[in-house]
């Protein structure tokens, strides 16, 4: 079958009733948890995996997917009105958002910030189309230690997901990679860590652990602050001019490629292709002088290249179960929950769900456009939503995502212990990320490197002598290179955005 | 944020060092050359042990410098002791009195505190949210949600 009779059957899978209906809620609830402060879409989609449970694998996997690409597209109202990004993809579009909302365009940036998000998302799944069958292809023969350097590879993204400090970022993932090891060992039987604990059994309970420590410390963030100040201005016309599409075509040719490409390298999140995107449009510019001021190409180009990178991530994800970012982590973890192992198999053994997922994101892509232009005004109004009152309905959502997959009171006093170490680490500056990752991550690795060393009877040349596990071994290295070069880039242009938004 | 590296530095140390020495307690070699139960949480925990380790140091050269760790203010503080208080609670009275009526009373308390709506819209809307969810998650969803002596959720 070619890619145009695989797109054929995705669409097939897709257009059912309920299909359709969960792709349209996955993005509705996507742009809401963009649009809300206090989740953010790793915590919404692992508070909604529960809910999932019920629905046929495809489908929930369609519902998951949309939150995850909706949420990039509501992060750009909060980034334009209330200059507060959900998310450092947003930090660029805020710096030339805000400044248009505060000159009364709030509109225009709004209206060009779905547009740039729809053009460049399209384009990232057309590629996706194209190149995630081939990438397969070539998986397709990896054995043990292939995988085991397929995991190491996929763990040095905690080198770019480390925050500030490198050593706080390796302990979190040494962390994290220490939660995956409590419970029974699966090749031993043996238990390590429960303490004597029945509940410790089976392991840190996955959604619990990335709720509590996502969603908690974000609410208990805000309830210490002073409450945010929405720029008050009336939305009169979200359709770009003449003028501002005529400045903002370059912007949204180039940040679709560009922010696809940076999403599929690991360690390369969607924040450093928005930074990249932006950075680049002024370089390209007459006057990069005026970049900051309210430029409207400066919300066209990040908003492209971070939902671009969105769909990059999947290329990764679907062909290796390579996660590049937290949410995608926590997709991952949800394909693991409904019996789906992501990797090169996949494509082989599950193309209804590969090809159905992937046309739910065409689909999904053009539902976030119209939920998003005309409905811009009432997502402009939900930012508003009193934080007295949605504080508490947060906390309630994480209560039944916690206890949703069990069914075990433990499994909330987990979020509840991991919400206080979520806070506290975000007040220490440690990053929570990489002990998402290295938690997925690490058990896999385990693994590989097990069945590898008995196929080389104990003998570790076996990841060194088999071609395709040295490359993979040297991309690691290569990796951790690129990551600490983006991770001092990104630092440094975060300095001067805020140096220019405090201005 | 110095001084809370240091602390932060000291307290992983301290747990780390726990689990290595648990760790090491555990099979390092399963057959006869496979990495065994103990192999990884023993690698692990020694790295832990060495970044805390220079956590630490890096903390006490640079003590003094930096941005300094700020708690919430009081209020902040209050607010979120509260919050966390109140989650606990509401774990316990679930299996008490089912989902719908601790909800009810977890909304109740936490908008009561974050806010000076008058009685009546703190119960029309807490009402609204622990039924309206429970509608969501409980009828539509079809999820199971605790229930209590009342054997209702």
């Amino acid at each position: 079958m070619d890619i145009l009779s695989y797109l054929g059957l995705g669409f097939a899978v897709l257009l059912t009733p309920e299909n359709l209906f969960y792709c349209f809620l996955g993005a509705l609830l996507g742009t809401l948890i963009g649009v809300l402060p206090g989740i953010g879409p790793t915590a919404g989609i692992a508070i909604l995996i529960p809910v999932s449970a019920g629905l046929d694998p495809t489908t929930a996997i369609i519902m998951l997917a949309g939150i995850y690409y909706g949420s990039m597209y509501g992060g750009s109202t909060t980034a334009i009105l209330i200059n507060t990004p959900g998310e450092a993809a947003s930090v660029p579009t805020s710096l030339d958002g805000y400044k248009m909302a505060r000159q009364g365009r709030a509109g225009p940036a709004l209206g060009m910030a779905a547009i740039s998000s729809f053009v460049a998302g399209t384009v990232a799944i057309i590629l996706l189309m194209l190149l995630a069958p081939a990438m397969a292809s070539v998986a397709l023969d990896f054995g043990p230690p292939e995988y085991f350097a397929l995991m190491a590879l996929g763990l040095t993204i905690i080198v770019s997901l480390a925050g500030k400090s490198l050593v706080k970022g390796l302990l979190t993932g040494l962390f994290g990679m220490f939660l995956a090891t409590i419970g029974l060992d699966p090749m031993t039987g043996q238990t390590r860590f429960a303490f004597g604990n029945a509940n410790l059994m089976g392991g840190i309970d996955f959604i619990s652990m990335v709720v509590g420590l996502f969603a908690i410390p974000e609410v208990l963030s805000n309830l210490e602050g002073e409450a945010l100040s929405v720029y008050d201005t009336k939305l009169k016309n979200i359709f770009p001019t003449k003028e501002d599409w005529k400045r903002s075509t370059g912007a949204l040719l180039r940040s679709g490629p560009l922010g696809f490409f940076l999403g599929i390298l690991p360690g390369a999140s969607a924040a450093v292709a928005a930074f990249i995107a932006y950075d680049i449009e002024k370089k390209l510019s007459k006057e990069p002088e005026k970049f900051g001021t309210g430029l409207i190409e400066g919300v066209a180009a990040p908003e492209g290249a971070n939902n671009s990178a969105a769909g990059g991530g999947m290329v990764p994800l679907l062909t290796l179960g390579i996660p590049a970012s937290p949410p995608l982590a926590v997709l991952l973890g949800a394909l693991m929950i409904h019996g789906l192992r992501p990797g090169p198999l996949l494509f082989e053994q599950n193309p209804q769900f590969v090809w159905g997922l992937i046309a739910s994101m065409y689909v999904g892509n053009a539902m976030l456009l119209v939920l998003n232009l005309p409905l811009v005004g009432l997502w402009a109004r939900l930012v508003k939503v009193p934080y007295p009152l949605l504080a508490p309905t947060v906390m309630t959502l994480v209560f039944i995502g916690a206890y949703g997959v069990r069914n075990n009171l433990f499994d909330i006093w987990v979020s509840i212990g991991f919400g206080i170490l979520g806070y506290l680490m975000r007040k220490l500056d440690f990053p929570a990320a990489p002990v998402v990752l290295a938690l997925i991550l690490s058990p896999m690795m385990e693994e590989a490197l097990r069945q590898s060393l008995i196929i080389s009877k104990g003998s570790m040349d076996v990841f060194v002598t088999r071609p395709m596990s040295l490359v993979l071994l040297l991309m690691a290295a290569a990796s951790v290179g690129f990551s600490v070069y983006s991770r001092v880039k990104a630092a440094n242009k975060t300095e001067s955005f805020i140096e220019a938004i405090s201005d | 944020m110095k001084r809370g590296d240091v602390v932060s530095g000291a307290v992983l140390f301290v747990v780390s060092a726990i689990l290595f020495y648990q760790s090491s307690k555990l099979e390092m070699v399963y057959g006869n050359s496979i990495p065994g139960t103990g192999f990884l949480p023993y690698w692990l925990s020694l790295a832990m042990v060495l970044l805390s380790l220079i956590l630490i140091v890096n903390g006490v050269r640079s003590l003094g410098s930096g941005a300094t760790l700020k708690w919430p203010p009081g209020k902040g503080l209050i607010w979120i002791v509260t919050t966390i208080g109140a989650l606990a609670a509401y774990t316990m009275l679930a299996t008490v009195v089912g989902y719908i009526i601790s909800t009810f009373a977890f909304l109740l308390v936490l908008v009561r505190m974050l806010s000076s709506y008058r009685w009546h819209t703190l119960v029309a809307f807490s009402l609204a949210v622990s039924v309206g969810l429970y509608a969501i998650f409980g009828l539509w969803l079809q999820m199971t949600l605790p229930t209590g002596f009342l054997i209702i959720p």
